[in-house]
Protein backbone atom coordinates (compact mmCIF):
# COMPACT_ATOMS: atom_id res chain seq x y z
CA UNK A 1 0.00 0.00 0.00
CA UNK A 2 1.21 3.55 -1.03
CA UNK A 3 0.91 6.52 1.48
CA UNK A 4 -1.31 8.52 -1.47
CA UNK A 5 -4.29 5.62 -1.06
CA UNK A 6 -4.24 6.54 2.62
CA UNK A 7 -7.80 8.19 2.84
CA UNK A 8 -7.45 11.90 3.84
CA UNK A 9 -8.31 12.25 7.73
CA UNK A 10 -10.66 15.32 8.87
CA UNK A 11 -13.40 15.98 11.15
CA UNK A 12 -16.43 18.21 11.45
CA UNK A 13 -15.24 21.48 12.84
CA UNK A 14 -17.58 22.77 15.71
CA UNK A 15 -16.28 25.40 18.45
CA UNK A 16 -16.45 23.18 21.49
CA UNK A 17 -13.54 21.09 19.73
CA UNK A 18 -11.26 23.72 17.83
CA UNK A 19 -8.79 23.40 20.45
CA UNK A 20 -8.31 19.61 20.37
CA UNK A 21 -8.88 19.76 16.25
CA UNK A 22 -5.51 22.61 16.30
CA UNK A 23 -3.74 19.95 18.30
CA UNK A 24 -4.21 17.24 16.32
CA UNK A 25 -1.58 17.40 13.41
CA UNK A 26 -2.59 14.81 11.26
CA UNK A 27 -5.78 16.20 10.11
CA UNK A 28 -5.82 16.97 6.18
CA UNK A 29 -9.85 18.63 6.22
CA UNK A 30 -12.59 19.90 8.35
CA UNK A 31 -15.82 20.24 7.45
CA UNK A 32 -18.23 23.34 8.37
CA UNK A 33 -21.76 23.29 8.76
CA UNK A 34 -22.89 26.17 6.37
CA UNK A 35 -25.83 27.64 8.05
CA UNK A 36 -23.88 28.28 11.58
CA UNK A 37 -21.23 30.46 9.46
CA UNK A 38 -21.12 33.54 7.14
CA UNK A 39 -18.00 34.93 4.84
CA UNK A 40 -18.31 38.17 7.31
CA UNK A 41 -18.12 36.18 10.74
CA UNK A 42 -15.73 33.34 10.70
CA UNK A 43 -13.98 32.25 13.96
CA UNK A 44 -10.06 32.61 14.03
CA UNK A 45 -9.60 28.89 15.04
CA UNK A 46 -11.01 27.55 11.81
CA UNK A 47 -9.19 30.54 9.55
CA UNK A 48 -5.78 29.38 11.43
CA UNK A 49 -6.78 25.54 9.76
CA UNK A 50 -7.21 26.93 7.23
CA UNK A 51 -3.99 29.18 6.99
CA UNK A 52 -2.55 26.20 8.00
CA UNK A 53 -3.13 23.94 4.53
CA UNK A 54 -6.18 21.98 5.97
CA UNK A 55 -9.06 21.93 3.60
CA UNK A 56 -12.45 23.60 4.52
CA UNK A 57 -15.67 21.25 3.13
CA UNK A 58 -18.66 23.86 3.68
CA UNK A 59 -21.74 21.15 4.43
CA UNK A 60 -24.94 22.14 3.53
CA UNK A 61 -28.14 21.12 5.40
CA UNK A 62 -31.14 23.61 4.73
CA UNK A 63 -30.94 23.12 1.06
CA UNK A 64 -33.91 20.73 0.85
CA UNK A 65 -32.78 19.04 -2.65
CA UNK A 66 -35.64 16.64 -1.95
CA UNK A 67 -38.55 19.33 -1.42
CA UNK A 68 -40.94 19.72 -3.93
CA UNK A 69 -39.90 23.42 -5.01
CA UNK A 70 -36.69 24.51 -6.13
CA UNK A 71 -34.09 25.41 -3.80
CA UNK A 72 -33.67 28.77 -2.25
CA UNK A 73 -31.09 30.46 -4.34
CA UNK A 74 -30.14 32.59 -0.90
CA UNK A 75 -28.93 29.68 0.60
CA UNK A 76 -27.07 28.23 -2.62
CA UNK A 77 -25.18 31.55 -2.64
CA UNK A 78 -24.16 31.19 1.14
CA UNK A 79 -22.60 27.82 0.01
CA UNK A 80 -20.69 29.88 -2.90
CA UNK A 81 -19.55 32.11 -0.39
CA UNK A 82 -18.01 30.46 1.68
CA UNK A 83 -16.75 27.52 -0.66
CA UNK A 84 -15.13 30.67 -2.24
CA UNK A 85 -13.30 32.12 1.04
CA UNK A 86 -11.80 28.89 1.27
CA UNK A 87 -11.00 27.47 -2.01
CA UNK A 88 -13.21 24.53 -1.16
CA UNK A 89 -12.81 21.60 -4.12
CA UNK A 90 -16.54 21.02 -3.45
CA UNK A 91 -19.61 21.09 -0.84
CA UNK A 92 -22.08 18.63 0.06
CA UNK A 93 -25.67 18.14 0.98
CA UNK A 94 -27.77 15.87 1.73
CA UNK A 95 -30.65 13.48 -0.28
CA UNK A 96 -33.70 14.44 1.96
CA UNK A 97 -36.22 17.12 2.34
CA UNK A 98 -36.76 19.63 5.30
CA UNK A 99 -39.29 21.90 4.73
CA UNK A 100 -42.98 22.15 3.02
CA UNK A 101 -44.78 24.83 1.69
CA UNK A 102 -45.67 25.84 5.31
CA UNK A 103 -43.86 24.20 8.19
CA UNK A 104 -39.97 23.34 8.43
CA UNK A 105 -38.75 20.97 10.58
CA UNK A 106 -35.05 22.17 10.68
CA UNK A 107 -34.16 18.10 10.34
CA UNK A 108 -33.18 16.02 7.17
CA UNK A 109 -36.60 13.80 6.37
CA UNK A 110 -36.76 11.04 3.82
CA UNK A 111 -38.12 11.75 0.15
CA UNK A 112 -40.31 9.22 -1.42
CA UNK A 113 -38.56 6.58 -3.01
CA UNK A 114 -40.54 6.98 -5.93
CA UNK A 115 -39.66 7.53 -9.87
CA UNK A 116 -41.79 10.50 -9.65
CA UNK A 117 -39.75 11.81 -6.68
CA UNK A 118 -36.37 10.98 -8.17
CA UNK A 119 -37.40 12.91 -11.26
CA UNK A 120 -38.13 16.40 -8.87
CA UNK A 121 -34.77 15.27 -6.89
CA UNK A 122 -32.54 15.45 -9.83
CA UNK A 123 -34.29 18.55 -11.47
CA UNK A 124 -33.25 20.17 -7.98
CA UNK A 125 -29.55 19.16 -7.69
CA UNK A 126 -29.15 20.29 -11.67
CA UNK A 127 -30.83 23.45 -10.44
CA UNK A 128 -28.22 24.01 -7.59
CA UNK A 129 -25.42 22.88 -9.84
CA UNK A 130 -25.93 25.48 -12.37
CA UNK A 131 -25.71 28.09 -9.79
CA UNK A 132 -22.75 26.27 -7.83
CA UNK A 133 -19.56 27.60 -8.33
CA UNK A 134 -18.10 24.61 -7.22
CA UNK A 135 -19.71 20.86 -7.37
CA UNK A 136 -22.42 19.18 -5.47
CA UNK A 137 -21.51 16.27 -3.26
CA UNK A 138 -24.29 13.95 -2.33
CA UNK A 139 -25.39 12.42 1.25
CA UNK A 140 -27.35 9.48 2.23
CA UNK A 141 -29.38 10.45 5.60
CA UNK A 142 -30.71 8.78 8.51
CA UNK A 143 -34.24 8.29 8.64
CA UNK A 144 -36.64 6.80 11.54
CA UNK A 145 -39.89 6.78 9.37
CA UNK A 146 -39.78 5.45 6.05
CA UNK A 147 -42.56 5.44 2.92
CA UNK A 148 -44.46 1.96 2.14
CA UNK A 149 -44.92 3.20 -1.33
CA UNK A 150 -41.40 2.98 -2.36
CA UNK A 151 -40.87 1.90 -5.90
CA UNK A 152 -36.87 1.71 -5.80
CA UNK A 153 -34.90 0.51 -2.59
CA UNK A 154 -32.42 3.41 -1.13
CA UNK A 155 -29.40 1.78 -3.25
CA UNK A 156 -31.24 2.05 -6.11
CA UNK A 157 -32.87 5.72 -5.17
CA UNK A 158 -29.45 6.94 -4.20
CA UNK A 159 -27.58 5.39 -7.62
CA UNK A 160 -30.16 6.76 -9.92
CA UNK A 161 -29.33 10.58 -8.07
CA UNK A 162 -26.11 10.29 -8.27
CA UNK A 163 -25.99 8.71 -11.94
CA UNK A 164 -28.68 11.31 -13.47
CA UNK A 165 -26.94 14.56 -12.02
CA UNK A 166 -23.23 12.81 -12.50
CA UNK A 167 -22.39 13.94 -8.76
CA UNK A 168 -19.88 12.71 -6.38
CA UNK A 169 -21.06 10.89 -3.04
CA UNK A 170 -20.94 12.02 0.45
CA UNK A 171 -21.16 8.12 1.79
CA UNK A 172 -22.11 8.23 5.66
CA UNK A 173 -21.63 4.80 7.45
CA UNK A 174 -23.28 5.57 10.33
CA UNK A 175 -26.32 6.69 8.53
CA UNK A 176 -26.26 3.57 6.34
CA UNK A 177 -25.78 1.01 9.77
CA UNK A 178 -28.61 3.54 11.57
CA UNK A 179 -30.93 2.42 8.00
CA UNK A 180 -29.66 -0.94 7.76
CA UNK A 181 -30.82 -1.86 11.47
CA UNK A 182 -34.16 -0.13 11.61
CA UNK A 183 -35.40 -1.14 8.44
CA UNK A 184 -33.98 -4.30 8.03
CA UNK A 185 -31.27 -4.46 5.02
CA UNK A 186 -27.87 -5.54 4.61
CA UNK A 187 -25.61 -2.67 4.78
CA UNK A 188 -23.22 -4.86 2.60
CA UNK A 189 -25.82 -5.07 0.05
CA UNK A 190 -26.64 -1.95 -0.25
CA UNK A 191 -22.36 -1.14 -0.39
CA UNK A 192 -22.12 -3.92 -3.28
CA UNK A 193 -24.88 -1.80 -5.19
CA UNK A 194 -24.32 1.77 -5.28
CA UNK A 195 -21.57 3.37 -7.99
CA UNK A 196 -18.39 3.41 -4.86
CA UNK A 197 -16.18 5.49 -7.61
CA UNK A 198 -18.39 8.30 -6.76
CA UNK A 199 -17.58 8.36 -3.64
CA UNK A 200 -15.69 11.50 -2.60
CA UNK A 201 -15.55 11.03 0.88
CA UNK A 202 -17.12 8.93 4.29
CA UNK A 203 -18.53 10.20 7.50
CA UNK A 204 -18.41 7.81 10.50
CA UNK A 205 -20.58 9.09 13.52
CA UNK A 206 -22.05 7.77 16.74
CA UNK A 207 -25.06 6.84 18.23
CA UNK A 208 -27.54 5.54 20.60
CA UNK A 209 -30.32 2.55 21.19
CA UNK A 210 -33.23 3.86 22.21
CA UNK A 211 -36.89 1.93 22.66
CA UNK A 212 -35.48 -0.56 20.32
CA UNK A 213 -34.27 1.56 17.00
CA UNK A 214 -30.89 3.04 16.76
CA UNK A 215 -30.27 6.74 16.44
CA UNK A 216 -27.95 8.28 14.52
CA UNK A 217 -27.09 11.47 17.44
CA UNK A 218 -23.78 12.47 16.41
CA UNK A 219 -23.55 12.47 19.90
CA UNK A 220 -22.62 9.30 21.39
CA UNK A 221 -19.15 7.14 20.92
CA UNK A 222 -19.03 5.36 17.00
CA UNK A 223 -20.42 1.47 17.84
CA UNK A 224 -18.29 -1.25 16.54
CA UNK A 225 -20.62 -2.06 14.05
CA UNK A 226 -19.49 1.45 12.30
CA UNK A 227 -16.23 0.19 12.19
CA UNK A 228 -16.90 -2.79 10.64
CA UNK A 229 -19.03 -1.18 7.91
CA UNK A 230 -15.85 0.87 7.60
CA UNK A 231 -13.55 -1.84 7.24
CA UNK A 232 -15.95 -3.59 4.76
CA UNK A 233 -15.74 -0.27 2.69
CA UNK A 234 -12.40 -0.26 2.69
CA UNK A 235 -12.00 -3.93 1.50
CA UNK A 236 -14.28 -2.71 -1.69
CA UNK A 237 -12.94 0.76 -2.26
CA UNK A 238 -10.70 2.75 -0.12
CA UNK A 239 -12.36 6.07 0.22
CA UNK A 240 -10.24 9.21 -0.64
CA UNK A 241 -10.91 11.18 2.81
CA UNK A 242 -12.77 10.23 5.32
CA UNK A 243 -14.43 12.40 9.17
CA UNK A 244 -15.64 12.25 12.47
CA UNK A 245 -18.55 13.89 13.03
CA UNK A 246 -19.33 14.95 17.04
CA UNK A 247 -22.23 17.52 17.32
CA UNK A 248 -22.96 17.19 21.19
CA UNK A 249 -22.55 15.79 24.03
CA UNK A 250 -18.63 16.69 23.30
CA UNK A 251 -15.59 14.35 24.82
CA UNK A 252 -12.42 15.22 26.09
CA UNK A 253 -9.63 15.43 23.81
CA UNK A 254 -8.28 11.94 24.45
CA UNK A 255 -11.66 10.12 23.59
CA UNK A 256 -11.68 12.69 20.30
CA UNK A 257 -8.53 11.27 19.45
CA UNK A 258 -9.47 7.79 20.34
CA UNK A 259 -11.95 7.72 17.63
CA UNK A 260 -9.89 9.83 15.24
CA UNK A 261 -7.18 7.09 15.58
CA UNK A 262 -9.91 4.12 14.85
CA UNK A 263 -11.02 5.52 11.83
CA UNK A 264 -7.39 5.84 11.07
CA UNK A 265 -6.30 2.65 11.81
CA UNK A 266 -9.78 1.05 10.30
CA UNK A 267 -8.74 2.75 6.91
CA UNK A 268 -4.71 2.15 7.03
CA UNK A 269 -6.02 -1.79 6.82
CA UNK A 270 -4.81 -3.47 3.84
CA UNK A 271 -7.61 -4.16 1.54
CA UNK A 272 -8.84 -7.59 0.75
CA UNK A 273 -7.83 -7.52 -3.28
CA UNK A 274 -3.81 -6.44 -2.43
CA UNK A 275 -3.74 -9.39 0.14
CA UNK B 1 -21.63 26.90 -13.72
CA UNK B 2 -23.41 29.29 -15.82
CA UNK B 3 -21.87 32.27 -16.54
CA UNK B 4 -22.63 35.28 -14.16
CA UNK B 5 -25.33 37.78 -15.44
CA UNK B 6 -24.38 41.02 -16.06
CA UNK B 7 -26.92 44.58 -16.24
CA UNK B 8 -26.40 46.83 -18.84
CA UNK B 9 -23.75 49.20 -16.29
CA UNK B 10 -22.02 45.60 -15.74
CA UNK B 11 -22.97 44.97 -12.51
CA UNK B 12 -23.50 41.19 -11.61
CA UNK B 13 -27.12 40.53 -11.05
CA UNK B 14 -28.66 37.77 -9.19
CA UNK B 15 -29.29 34.73 -11.63
CA UNK B 16 -32.66 33.84 -12.37
CA UNK B 17 -34.91 30.94 -12.52
CA UNK B 18 -34.29 29.42 -15.59
CA UNK B 19 -37.82 28.10 -17.30
CA UNK B 20 -36.39 24.87 -18.17
CA UNK B 21 -36.40 24.21 -14.40
CA UNK B 22 -40.23 24.98 -13.82
CA UNK B 23 -41.45 22.15 -15.36
CA UNK B 24 -42.66 18.50 -13.45
CA UNK B 25 -45.76 20.63 -12.03
CA UNK B 26 -47.31 16.97 -11.49
CA UNK B 27 -44.49 15.31 -9.83
CA UNK B 28 -43.92 18.49 -7.70
CA UNK B 29 -47.55 18.83 -6.48
CA UNK B 30 -47.42 15.03 -5.82
CA UNK B 31 -44.95 15.27 -3.70
CA UNK B 32 -45.81 18.42 -1.83
CA UNK B 33 -48.92 16.68 -0.92
CA UNK B 34 -46.97 13.58 0.58
CA UNK B 35 -44.50 16.00 1.98
CA UNK B 36 -47.01 18.45 3.91
CA UNK B 37 -48.75 15.28 5.36
CA UNK B 38 -45.95 14.33 7.07
CA UNK B 39 -44.58 17.32 8.63
CA UNK B 40 -48.06 18.17 10.29
CA UNK B 41 -47.68 14.99 11.73
CA UNK B 42 -44.58 15.27 12.97
CA UNK B 43 -44.92 18.90 13.84
CA UNK B 44 -48.60 19.91 14.30
CA UNK B 45 -50.45 16.42 15.50
CA UNK B 46 -51.51 16.14 12.22
CA UNK B 47 -52.93 12.68 11.06
CA UNK B 48 -50.44 10.41 9.66
CA UNK B 49 -49.92 9.57 6.14
CA UNK B 50 -50.92 6.13 5.45
CA UNK B 51 -47.88 5.15 3.34
CA UNK B 52 -45.70 4.93 6.64
CA UNK B 53 -46.03 3.32 9.84
CA UNK B 54 -47.20 5.06 13.04
CA UNK B 55 -44.83 4.16 15.42
CA UNK B 56 -42.37 5.40 12.86
CA UNK B 57 -44.01 8.89 12.89
CA UNK B 58 -43.77 8.82 16.64
CA UNK B 59 -40.16 7.82 16.99
CA UNK B 60 -39.38 10.26 14.96
CA UNK B 61 -41.33 13.44 16.35
CA UNK B 62 -40.07 12.01 19.54
CA UNK B 63 -36.11 12.30 18.05
CA UNK B 64 -36.82 15.46 16.48
CA UNK B 65 -38.09 16.60 20.39
CA UNK B 66 -34.85 15.87 21.93
CA UNK B 67 -32.89 17.23 19.37
CA UNK B 68 -35.00 20.28 20.05
CA UNK B 69 -34.32 20.13 23.72
CA UNK B 70 -30.52 19.30 23.79
CA UNK B 71 -30.12 22.30 21.60
CA UNK B 72 -31.97 25.15 23.60
CA UNK B 73 -30.65 23.47 26.87
CA UNK B 74 -27.33 23.82 25.59
CA UNK B 75 -27.80 27.85 25.42
CA UNK B 76 -30.20 27.70 28.50
CA UNK B 77 -28.77 24.85 30.75
CA UNK B 78 -31.09 25.95 33.77
CA UNK B 79 -34.16 24.60 31.58
CA UNK B 80 -32.41 20.92 30.79
CA UNK B 81 -33.72 20.54 34.97
CA UNK B 82 -36.97 21.31 34.34
CA UNK B 83 -38.96 17.86 33.82
CA UNK B 84 -41.55 19.66 31.96
CA UNK B 85 -39.43 20.91 29.67
CA UNK B 86 -40.13 18.51 26.88
CA UNK B 87 -43.71 18.63 26.94
CA UNK B 88 -43.74 22.26 26.87
CA UNK B 89 -41.54 22.53 23.93
CA UNK B 90 -44.01 19.82 21.99
CA UNK B 91 -47.12 21.74 23.04
CA UNK B 92 -45.04 25.05 21.48
CA UNK B 93 -44.31 23.27 18.66
CA UNK B 94 -46.98 22.12 17.95
CA UNK B 95 -49.09 25.25 18.37
CA UNK B 96 -47.17 27.52 16.22
CA UNK B 97 -47.51 24.57 13.60
CA UNK B 98 -51.15 24.65 13.83
CA UNK B 99 -50.78 28.37 13.47
CA UNK B 100 -48.91 28.22 9.95
CA UNK B 101 -51.03 25.41 9.06
CA UNK B 102 -54.66 27.59 10.01
CA UNK B 103 -53.85 31.19 11.05
CA UNK B 104 -57.48 31.60 11.72
CA UNK B 105 -57.79 28.65 14.16
CA UNK B 106 -58.14 29.67 18.01
CA UNK B 107 -55.14 29.04 20.73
Amino acid sequence: MFAHDIPKLGIGWRPELAVAIERRSDLEFVEIVAENWSVQELPEPLLRLHNRGLTVIPHGVSLSLGGARLPDLKRIKRLNELASRFNSPFVSEHIAFVRGQRLDSGHLLPVPRTRSAVKVLVENISFCKEHLKVPLVLENIAYLCDWKNSELDEAEFVSEILEATDSMMLLDLANLMANSFNHNFDPVAFLKKIPLQRMAYVHIAGGVMHNGLYHDTHAHPVPTEVHKLLVKLCDFRRPPMIMLERDDSFPQAEILNEELDAIRFATSQVPMEAR
Amino acid sequence: MRETVKSKAGVPMEPTTPSRFTTLETERAELAAQQELLLASLMAQGKPPADIDEAQIKATASSLLRKRARCISRHLPAIANDRTYCGKIKEYVALIAQKIIDPTASS
